[in-house]
C-alpha cells in the first residue's frame, strides 16, 4: 500500500516533465482557440510567453494519474495499472492535447472520474452521458444542427481504422496531426491486438472490462453528439481513451508471454519502443510546427513578433476579412507600445505615406497601393507558405 | 453434403448468370486475352507471332500465361467470346467455394464452420466480382494458392508424397497467373519446405520437388526478369518520384538537412512506415467496408466484407492465432501455420503498390470468409440456448439483408453505374463494325478515342490471326505496342485535315470514321453522319461519319 503513493506521485512528475518537455517550442504559436480560452480566463502573454499551457499539462498529467489509480483498485496489479497509464498518457493524441489551452481534456475527466467514483446503485453510467451532454451543449456548442447523420458510420469507422489509428491520424485535417503519425505509436498496432485477445478471452475482471466497455460506449455516445465539423482527435477521444487502455492491456499480456521466453526479447522490445518514441518526438519537436503553421498562426505570430520589436507605435490594417485574423491576434496582446486600428482602403492611402507608421496589408490589397509583393518593406508567411501579410 | 452442394450450386449460378453481359465487355485486357488465346488456339503463335510464349508481350504489358493457355482450351471449343474469354476465372471462382470447404473441414473438422466458409464465399462480393472478369488470371491464381494449400493440408493429414508434389506445382504455376502470387506463393513454398521436414517420411520426394522448383525457377527468372522492375518501377511505393521521396524531402528541409535528420528521414525509414501502413489498410476499416473506391475497372466497387462480418472476422483472427499456443498435434500446428501465413502474406503485394488495390490483395478471399466463420461459430458456441437462438434469427436476417443488398447492387445498379469503364464506347464501335464489316472498305478511328484501339475488331471478329500478322502495322512506344492498322482499319493518332486529306484520296471506297466530340469540333465533315449512341452513363458522346470517295 505504501507504494501506491509513490507510484503515483513518480508518475505524476514523469508524466508533468514528458509533457511540458519543450512547451514553448512545439507549437510554437497560438492557435485561435487558446486564444479565445485566454480571453476567457483573462490571461494575457506575451508574444513568447506560452507557460499557460502548463495548465493543461497539469490536468492531463493528473489524467493519467487517477487512471493509474482507478485501474489499480480494480486489479491490484501496478504493471497493468502502469502499463495503461503509459499508454494513454504518452501517445500522440494525449500528449498533444495535452500541450496547448483546450477544454477537450475535460471530457476525459469526467468520464474516468464518473464511471470510478459514483458507486453502481447511482448509474455512473448514465450520470456520465449526462455530464457529456451537459458539456457538449453548454461549452462546446447549443447548435445542434451541426450534428451530421449521413457522414456518421464512415465517419466512425474511420476512427475504428487501423491505419489510420497507427499510422496516418487525421489527414482531413493538419491542426493536431503529426506528420508520418497516427493518433498511437506504430507498435501500439502489436499492443492493440494482444489487448483485445487478453480482454475477450484471458481476462475475467469483470469490473475492468466493464469499466473498458462503459468508455466504448461512451465514446461512441460522445461522437455521436458533438458536432461534426470538429477534429478527429477531439471526436474521437474517448474512443482513443478505450484503444489506449487496450494498447496497455497489450503491452502487460504481451511483455508476460515475453518475459517466459526471455527475458533479453523483453529488452529489446522496450528498445524498440523506445526508438519508436523518438522517432515520434523528433516528428513532433522538428515538423509539427512546419507542417501545421497556418492552423497555429504562425504568420499572426511573427508579424506581431516583428512589430514589438520595432520602434514604430502605430499600427495599421484593412478592414477586410483577411486582415481581420492579424487584428484580433493584435488586440488580444496588446502590446502596450502600439496603437493599433482598423481603417478603410481610401484612409489607408493617406496614412501610409508617413515613415512614423506601419501599415500591413494582404495580397490582394496591394495592388491597390501599386506596389508588387517584392517592393514591400517585410513579409510575413506560415511556414514554408506563401507570404500573407506585407509591411509597406 | 447436400448443403454444401446447393451452395455450391448458387456459387455457380452467381457466377455464370449473365457472365456475358455484367459487366459490359470485353474491356481492353478482357479482348487482348482472349484474343491471344484464340491465337494459340488457332494457330500456336500468340497475336505477334510468337511460338508458345512464356510470356504474352500483349499490349507491352506482359501477360501471365496459364490464364490464357487454359483460355485457348475453351476457346478452342466453343469459339471466342466474352463467355469463353471469362469461362476460367468463373469457373475456377466457382470451385474455390469447394476447396475452401475442403479446407475448412480438413483444419476444424467443424462442419458449421466448413458450410459457412462456402457460404460466406459463395455469396462473397470480391468472389462475385473478380469471378466475372477475365482481365488478368487473378482469381484462377486465388484457386491455384488455394488449391496447393489444400493438397499440403492433405499431404498433412495422409501422408501421400504425391499431394506434396501437387500442392507445390500448383503454387508454381500460380506464379505464372497473376502477379500477386510472385510475391506470396514462394513465401507459401518455402514455409511448405520447412514444414514437411519434420513430417516427411519419404524424404526423396524433396529431391523432386527441388528438381520443379528449379526448373519453374529458370523460367520465371528467364521471362520476368525485365518485366518485373518495370513493374514495380511504375506500380510500386519504391522509386525516385514517389510519394515517399517527395516526403524525404520535405521533412529534411525542415531541418536544413542535418545529420538528425538524414537519420531520421531516410529511404529505410519512410519506407519502412509506408510499408507498414499500407499493410495495416488491409486488416483495417477502410479498406474492409470499402469506403475508398477506385472508380477502376479491376475494383468491384463493393467492400470484400459484408459489414456484419467484419466483428467475428477480426475475433476469427484472434481466435486462431491463440489456438497456436494450445498443445497440438504437429500436423494440426502446421495446418494452422499455412493458413496464417497466408492471411499476413496475401496484403503484401498490394502493400507494395501505390493506392488500395483490391485486386492485388484478392488472396485473402477464402482465408476472409474461413476467418469470419471461425470467429461466428466461437461466438455462438459461447452463448447461452437461449439467446443463441434469437442472435442466430438476427445475424441471418442482418447477413441475408446484406447480401441480398449487394446482388441488387451488381445485378442492377452496377451495370448501369459503371460500364463506361468496361470499354462501352469501343464495344459499341465493335458491334457496328461487326455488323457492316463487308459494306465498308475502311474503318477509321483514333488512338484520342483508345490508344489500343485495335483489340476490339480483333476479338469482336474472330480476326484470323495469320491474315493479322501479314496485314499489321505498329510501332512500340514506351514500351507500349501500337498498331496503326491492319486490313480494313486504320488507327492514326489523331483525325485531322492531313488524314482526311489521305482518305479523300481513296477513290471509289466507303470508309466508316469514328470521332470524339473534340475530333468532331475540329474536323467536321459535310456529308452524311450518323450518330452513334452510348449504352451507359457515360458522356463521351462518338459521331459517325461514312464517306463515299467518288
Amino acid at each position: 500500500m505504501k507504494k501506491l503513493p509513490l507510484m503515483i506521485g513518480l508518475l505524476f512528475i514523469f508524466n508533468f516533465i514528458i509533457k511540458g518537455l519543450f512547451l514553448s517550442h512545439a507549437p510554437n504559436s497560438l492557435s485561435f482557440q487558446e486564444v479565445e480560452i485566454l480571453k476567457l480566463i483573462h490571461i494575457i502573454p506575451s508574444v513568447d510567453d506560452f507557460s499557460f499551457r502548463f495548465i493543461n499539462v497539469f490536468i492531463g498529467s493528473f489524467i493519467d494519474t487517477l487512471l493509474f489509480y482507478f485501474i489499480y483498485k480494480k486489479t491490484n496489479n501496478y504493471y497493468i495499472s502502469l502499463s495503461i497509464a503509459i499508454s494513454v498518457g504518452l501517445s500522440p493524441w494525449f500528449a498533444i492535447l495535452s500541450r496547448y489551452l483546450n477544454i477537450y481534456l475535460i471530457p476525459i475527466f469526467l468520464v474516468v472520474f464518473i464511471l470510478n467514483i459514483f458507486p453502481k446503485k447511482t448509474y455512473p453510467l448514465l450520470i456520465a452521458v449526462l455530464s457529456l451532454i451537459v458539456f457538449r451543449y453548454f461549452i462546446i456548442s447549443q447548435d445542434l444542427t451541426s450534428i451530421r447523420l449521413t457522414l456518421l458510420i464512415p465517419d466512425l469507422a474511420r476512427l475504428f481504422d487501423l491505419q489510420t489509428i497507427f499510422f496516418q491520424g487525421d489527414t482531413s485535417s493538419p491542426m493536431l496531426r503529426v506528420p508520418l503519425t497516427g493518433f498511437f505509436y506504430y507498435l501500439d498496432l502489436i499492443a492493440f491486438f494482444f489487448g483485445i485477445g487478453y480482454l475477450f478471452i484471458i481476462d475475467k475482471n469483470k469490473e475492468l472490462k466493464m469499466f473498458i466497455n462503459h468508455i466504448l460506449l461512451l465514446g461512441v455516445v460522445f461522437f455521436l453528439i458533438l458536432p461534426a465539423d470538429l477534429l478527429m482527435t477531439q471526436r474521437g477521444e474517448l474512443i482513443f481513451l478505450w484503444i489506449g487502455i487496450i494498447n496497455g492491456l497489450g503491452y502487460y499480456y504481451f511483455f508476460n508471454i515475453l518475459k517466459k521466453k526471455s527475458f533479453f526479447l523483453v529488452y529489446i522490445f522496450i528498445f524498440i519502443l523506445f526508438i519508436n518514441l523518438l522517432f515520434t518526438a523528433e516528428l513532433f519537436v522538428n515538423h509539427f510546427d512546419k507542417k501545421n503553421s497556418s492552423e497555429w498562426s504562425y504568420a499572426e505570430r511573427s508579424t506581431i513578433q516583428h512589430l514589438v520589436s520595432i520602434n514604430k507605435n502605430r499600427v495599421y490594417v484593412s478592414k477586410s476579412n483577411q486582415s481581420d485574423k492579424l487584428y484580433r491576434y493584435l488586440k488580444f496582446y496588446n502590446p502596450k507600445n502600439i496603437e493599433y486600428k482598423k481603417m478603410e482602403m481610401a484612409d489607408l492611402k493617406t496614412i501610409c505615406q508617413s515613415d512614423q507608421v506601419i501599415c500591413i496589408l494582404n495580397e490582394g490589397e496591394l495592388s491597390e497601393f501599386n506596389i508588387e509583393k517584392d517592393d514591400s518593406k517585410m513579409q510575413f508567411g506560415h511556414y514554408d507558405g506563401l507570404p500573407i501579410y506585407f509591411i509597406l | 453434403m447436400i448443403a454444401v452442394f446447393v451452395i455450391l450450386f448458387l456459387g455457380f449460378f452467381l457466377r455464370f448468370y449473365r457472365l456475358s453481359s455484367i459487366p459490359n465487355g470485353p474491356e481492353w485486357d478482357e479482348a487482348s486475352i482472349g484474343y491471344n488465346a484464340f491465337s494459340i488456339a488457332k494457330t500456336g503463335f500468340d497475336e505477334w507471332g510468337n511460338k508458345l510464349p512464356l510470356i504474352f508481350p500483349a499490349f507491352g504489358d506482359f501477360k501471365n500465361p496459364v490464364y490464357i493457355y487454359l483460355s485457348a482450351l475453351v476457346i478452342k471449343f466453343i469459339g471466342l467470346s466474352i463467355f469463353s474469354t471469362r469461362f476460367i476465372n468463373a469457373f475456377s471462382g466457382s470451385l474455390l467455394i469447394f476447396i475452401w470447404y475442403l479446407i475448412a473441414k480438413m483444419s476444424t473438422k467443424n462442419e458449421k464452420i466448413s458450410l459457412l466458409t462456402a457460404f460466406f464465399l459463395a455469396f462473397s462480393p470480391f468472389g462475385i466480382f473478380f469471378s466475372r472478369i477475365a482481365g488478368d488470371g487473378i482469381i484462377l491464381s486465388v484457386f491455384l494458392i488455394s488449391l496447393g494449400i489444400m493438397f499440403e493440408l492433405l499431404y498433412l493429414e495422409r501422408k501421400k508424397s504425391v499431394f506434396f508434389l501437387v500442392s507445390v506445382i500448383c503454387l508454381l504455376l500460380s506464379i505464372f497467373t497473376y502477379n500477386l502470387a510472385r510475391v506470396i506463393s514462394p513465401a507459401l513454398i518455402s514455409l511448405i519446405l520447412l514444414l514437411n521436414i519434420k513430417i516427411s517420411q519419404n524424404k526423396r520426394i524433396y529431391i523432386s520437388v527441388l528438381l520443379i522448383i528449379s526448373l519453374f525457377t529458370l523460367l520465371f527468372l528467364k521471362q520476368f526478369g525485365v518485366n518485373l522492375k518495370s513493374r514495380l518501377q511504375y506500380v510500386g511505393i519504391f522509386g525516385d518520384e514517389k510519394g515517399s521521396v517527395l516526403q524525404i524531402r520535405e521533412l529534411r528541409e525542415h531541418d536544413k538537412n542535418s545529420l538528425v535528420s538524414k537519420i531520421t528521414h531516410n529511404k529505410l525509414t519512410v519506407y519502412l512506415i509506408t510499408f507498414t501502413s499500407n499493410y495495416a489498410t488491409y486488416f483495417s476499416s477502410q479498406f474492409l467496408l470499402g469506403f475508398n473506391d477506385n472508380q477502376l475497372v479491376y475494383e468491384s466497387h463493393y467492400p470484400p466484407l459484408y459489414i456484419v462480418t467484419i466483428f467475428f472476422f477480426y475475433l476469427g483472427i484472434v481466435i486462431y492465432i491463440r489456438e497456436l499456443f494450445k498443445k497440438l498435434d504437429p500436423k494440426d500446428r502446421a495446418g494452422k501455420i499455412l493458413l496464417l501465413a497466408l492471411l499476413f502474406l496475401a496484403p503484401i503485394p498490394a502493400t507494395i503498390a501505390e493506392g488500395v488495390s483490391g485486386k492485388r490483395s484478392l488472396a485473402l478471399l477464402g482465408i476472409m470468409q474461413f476467418l469470419s466463420a471461425y470467429g461466428l461459430v466461437f461466438i455462438l458456441n459461447d452463448l447461452r440456448d437461449q439467446r443463441k437462438k434469437l442472435i442466430k434469427i438476427i445475424l441471418t436476417f442482418l447477413i441475408l439483408v446484406n447480401i441480398f443488398h449487394y446482388l441488387f447492387f451488381y445485378f442492377f445498379t452496377f451495370p448501369k453505374k459503371y460500364n463506361q469503364f468496361y470499354a462501352s464506347r469501343e464495344n459499341r464501335i465493335c458491334q457496328f463494325i461487326k455488323n457492316n464489316y463487308q459494306e465498308y472498305d475502311y474503318f477509321v478511328y483514333s488512338k484520342k478515342i483508345d490508344g489500343f484501339a485495335y483489340i476490339f475488331p480483333l476479338f469482336c471478329l474472330s480476326y484470323p490471326p495469320d491474315k493479322y500478322w501479314q496485314t499489321h502495322s505498329y510501332i512500340q512506344k514506351d514500351g507500349w505496342f501500337t498498331v496503326n492498322s491492319f486490313d480494313k482499319f486504320i488507327f492514326p493518332d489523331e483525325i485531322g485535315p492531313d488524314l482526311i486529306n489521305d482518305i479523300y484520296n481513296k477513290k471509289g471506297k466507303k470508309i466508316a470514321i469514328f470521332l470524339n466530340e473534340d475530333e468532331n469540333r475540329k474536323a467536321p465533315l459535310n456529308i452524311k453522319k450518323i450518330r452513334l449512341p452510348i449504352p451507359s452513363e457515360a458522356h463521351n458522346e462518338l459521331y459517325l461519319y461514312e464517306l463515299k470517295i467518288l
